[in-house]
């Protein structure tokens, strides 16, 4: 980190390939959109090559970077609900096809449909279906597997309330997928 | 057990399955986990409990995970060298082992990445054994295709770009595009035309703040030097992203940014929307002199459509051969009217000089039909013309 707080690039490079894989996933499994979680991956390291001046060496620089992730990752969502894309020159359906794109992510990805398995689809599903806040938690803590005090630093909540959600994540997602687990016993 | 506290969602009675949860994902330290695992041996209902938990986290290891696209830090990179904010600057380490001074990493690293493949004039070198990546062919149509030292390149005429992949890209006069790699080509400013096959889903266009992605298509792009920019879909779809809005673009559509306007360009059927999309209609000319008299011209349809000759009307050749002031005009014997060449079919004649070339008389072959013409300097011997 030091090395690339003096815009040495090499050290950059090798932050990027060290964390690459870990952030596009926790953005794809936030949103199952390959194209969107790229995207996101470059939002999030542009944000990280501007602000390496203000890291500074007090906690996991995993910790400072899925922070900077989730800063990202929420903001577009608030965007996305409150200044949904349009303005259109004729075509009510291609109104609503600017409108209605963000919900359209999972239907239109043309790998969520094509190759998902039925029990890989199903999860998708369902983990889509919980709140940005349970979402957040179930994918660091199951699908990233971070610890909850890393989360709790993420996500800027107490350890407690990680826990609370995760269990009311797994709650619901388990209630979701029923048909599933009753389908594998 | 730890309490929960400042936890609005929390339920007192969800204390033991929260910790049921932590547990199964290793999340307790030794005390915690010792406490959780007495209670489950003493308790059968949390036993149970516990196990439906174990089971529905473990359907989780089958969700997936995505492979990052290849060149994704190149992309960053550049896009970090095009920033102008922040001192965002990207400078070489202080002591680079083996880079040449005037070269910066960001150079260093495009250069890997797209050195296979360098038009100098009209010259295809061919990808190097050991390139990583199919990396595209550049070729001028007409004009010149010039290499900027960022990697762009610059087409003064109509160009074309091969990805093996599947993927034709012809590029406009006027034009500066950056090929990423075999999925991605960044364009900078100008026009170009896309035809991709139904199969390869997927390639990237980056324009402006613009990503198209293909889902099998042809389409055309255009992106301005003040920033706004447009895709025409022919056929196919394709998926414009700005940010996190996105939009698919079906055939017989078109849109712009940053405004976001839509339109429909023509009917699905697109006769004239199909001019808009496709304007490089023209084949490749060159010219090879075999001796003081007699120069061989080939015209051959490089494009991915076919190409109608229109007939001459009026009288006027197909063909002017000028040297210095005298224009001479030219029909070939065998050319007919409404003439069709299919693609990568080439047309070929010789012309017969009606006065013999001296060494460094400079001919042009014009085509007044479709506004080409390719030059070539007579040297005493067989010389030939770039197409």
């Amino acid at each position: 980190m030091a090395r690339m707080q003096a815009d040495d690039v090499k050290a950059f490079e090798l932050l990027y390939a060290r964390y690459e894989r870990p952030l596009v996933n926790f953005f794809y499994q936030m949103c199952f959109d390959r194209v969107a979680s790229e995207d996101y991956l470059q939002e999030t390291f542009m944000r990280v090559w501007r602000a390496r001046a203000t890291y500074r060496p007090i906690g996991k620089v995993s910790t400072w970077l899925y922070q900077i992730a989730k800063h990202y990752w929420f903001n577009e969502r608030e965007k996305q609900i409150r200044r949904p894309f349009h303005k259109v020159a004729g075509g009510d359906d291609a109104h609503a096809q600017w409108n209605n794109v963000a919900d359209r992510t999972e239907e239109t990805a043309p790998d969520a449909v094509a190759q998902a398995g039925e029990t890989e689809a199903a999860i998708e599903e369902a983990v889509s279906a919980l709140s940005d806040k349970l979402r957040s938690v179930f994918v660091l803590a199951r699908y990233r597997g971070l610890p909850y005090a890393e989360i709790s630093a993420i996500l800027d909540i107490p350890v407690g309330t990680v826990k609370s959600r995760m269990s009311l994540a797994e709650q619901r997602l388990r209630t979701s997928l029923a048909p599933i687990l009753q389908g594998e016993r | 057990m730890s309490p929960a506290p400042n936890n609005r969602e929390q339920n007192p009675h969800d204390d033991n399955r929260a910790d049921l949860v932590a547990f199964a994902l290793g999340q307790l330290d030794e005390s915690e986990a010792t406490a959780v695992r007495e209670l489950i041996l003493a308790e059968p209902e949390l036993a149970a409990e516990f196990d439906s938990i174990r089971c529905h986290l473990d359907l989780h290891a089958e969700v997936r995970e995505m492979q990052p696209t290849a060149g994704g830090f190149a992309l960053l990179t550049q896009r970090i060298e095009q920033e102008p904010v922040t001192g965002a600057e990207l400078r070489m380490p202080e002591s680079p082992p083996e880079c040449p001074p005037e070269r910066t990493f960001i150079k260093r690293y495009w250069m890997s990445l797209t050195a296979a493949a360098l038009l100098i004039g009209a010259i295809i070198i061919p990808r190097g054994p050991s390139a990583p990546v199919k990396t595209p062919n550049l070729k001028a149509l007409v004009g010149d295709l010039s290499r900027d030292a960022s990697g762009a390149y610059t087409a003064t005429g109509v160009a074309r770009v091969t990805f093996g992949t599947g993927v034709t890209v012809m590029v406009d006069a006027d034009s500066v595009l950056l090929p990423l790699d075999s999925q991605r080509l960044v364009l900078k400013t100008g026009r170009i035309f896309l035809n991709v096959a139904p199969h390869r889903r997927g390639f990237t266009v980056l324009a402006g703040d613009a990503r198209l992605t293909t889902l099998g298509t042809a389409f055309s792009v255009e992106q301005r030097r003040d920033g706004t920019g447009r895709v025409a879909v022919e056929t196919g779809t394709v998926r414009l992203q700005r940010g996190s809005q996105r939009v698919d673009v079906g055939s017989g559509r078109a849109a712009t940014w940053p405004d976001g306007a839509w339109e429909g360009i023509d009917s699905p059927s697109l006769p004239s929307a199909s001019a808009q999309v496709r304007w490089f209609e023209i084949p490749s000319l060159s010219a090879k002199i075999l001796n003081d008299r007699r120069i061989v011209v080939v015209l051959k349809n490089e494009m991915i459509d076919v190409i109608r000759l229109a007939p001459p009307t009026g009288g006027e050749p197909l063909f002017y051969a000028t040297v210095g002031e005298h224009n001479w005009p030219h029909e070939p014997s065998d050319w007919g009217y409404n003439v069709v060449l299919d693609p990568g079919e080439e047309f070929t004649f010789e012309m017969k000089l009606p006065e013999p070339l001296k060494p460094g008389d400079s001919v042009s072959i014009r085509v007044p039909s479709l506004g080409m013409t390719t030059r070539i300097k007579f040297t005493g011997k067989t010389t030939e013309t770039g197409r």
